[in-house]
């Protein structure tokens, strides 16, 4: 089983951010791909989107390069083209935690049961800001195209994966299977408010579990990531 | 005996070399000369990378989206 094989087994997030215009070798020179995804990379909570695995070289193609990585609880795969095309596939951390050797071992743990609220909005903060620094590149355009999509989410439902947080009293579970989200935005638009556009695929993707989540109170619980 | 500047043809009434009889011939001729050279051209285009797109979609535009899907291929 090759590891997309294995990340789409259970909860994942994919994530598309390409330019709005296809040229395909809009960034002439292979190697520079590499050190583009370094410099815009983004760490806002201790672990970094797109994963840059520094153990290991990238893996080189024809017209793109990329990286694979399985460490703990985190599995993703990510590939950067010479057309400024970025594609990312992780798995829902929460869906791996048999894998980790840190997280406090919870015997009534069950793959694909939760979807953590912080970590929903954490990770759509990390994809905009990402796709935002990614634009000031040469892999940029003035119009960016965002997809994100959400699978495995049948069943799940969401927990409080915060600290110092009132507990949610009711059950909210999602009965679809997946959510894809997309935007095209100008690029002053993504700079200038990258945090504040992962407001609303959350409240999307919240809804699909009954759950009504409050503008404001998500933008307080964005205040816990690092600046960018 | 050959005419200095004559172009000759194989005429298709007889088995004979001859000057080009006819107008018609002589379209023929022009016809066949520019099929050779299309199919080379289209060999040359092929031989240095390029694709040659079908005539029905030729004059069909491809989206962004279609380009960037196809690159992606199937890991999507």
């Amino acid at each position: 089983m090759t590891l997309l094989e294995k990340i789409k087994s259970r909860g994942y997030w994919q994530t598309v951010i390409r330019p709005g215009r296809f040229v395909e070798k809009r960034i002439k020179d292979i190697s520079t791909l590499f050190p583009i995804i370094q410099k815009t990379s983004v760490e806002l909570r201790g672990w970094d989107f797109p994963h840059i695995d520094t153990h290991i070289r990238p893996k080189v193609d024809v017209d793109w390069v990329g990286q694979e990585s399985e460490w703990e609880q985190f599995l993703e795969m990510w590939r950067f083209y010479q057309s400024g095309q970025f594609v990312d596939f992780a798995g829902i951390p929460e869906d791996w935690r048999e894998q980790s050797t840190w997280l406090h071992e919870d015997p009534n743990w069950k793959t694909g049961e939760f979807l953590g609220i912080g970590d929903v909005l954490f990770r759509f903060t990390e994809i905009f800001e990402f796709a935002a620094r990614l634009s000031l590149t040469e892999a940029g355009d003035e119009i960016m195209f965002i997809e994100i999509t959400v699978s495995g989410l049948a069943g799940r439902k969401l927990s409080l994966d915060l600290n110092n947080r009132s507990p949610m009293f009711r059950r909210y579970e999602a009965s679809l299977q997946q959510l894809p989200f997309t935007i095209e935005l100008n690029r002053d638009e993504l700079v200038a408010r990258s945090r504040e556009l992962a407001i609303k695929p959350a409240i999307e993707l919240f809804a699909r579990f009954g759950w009504t989540a409050n503008e404001d109170a998500l933008r307080d619980i964005q205040k816990e990531l690092r600046k960018a | 005996m050959l005419r200095k500047g004559a172009c000759y043809v194989r005429p298709r009434r007889k088995p004979e070399t001859t000057e080009i009889p006819t107008q018609e011939d002589m379209r023929d001729l022009l016809d066949l000369a520019a099929e050779k050279r299309l199919r080379k051209n289209l060999e040359r285009v092929s031989r240095a990378g390029g694709v040659i797109i079908p005539f029905q979609t030729a004059g069909r535009s491809v989206s962004p989206q279609e380009l960037f899907d196809k690159q992606l291929g199937d890991i999507k």
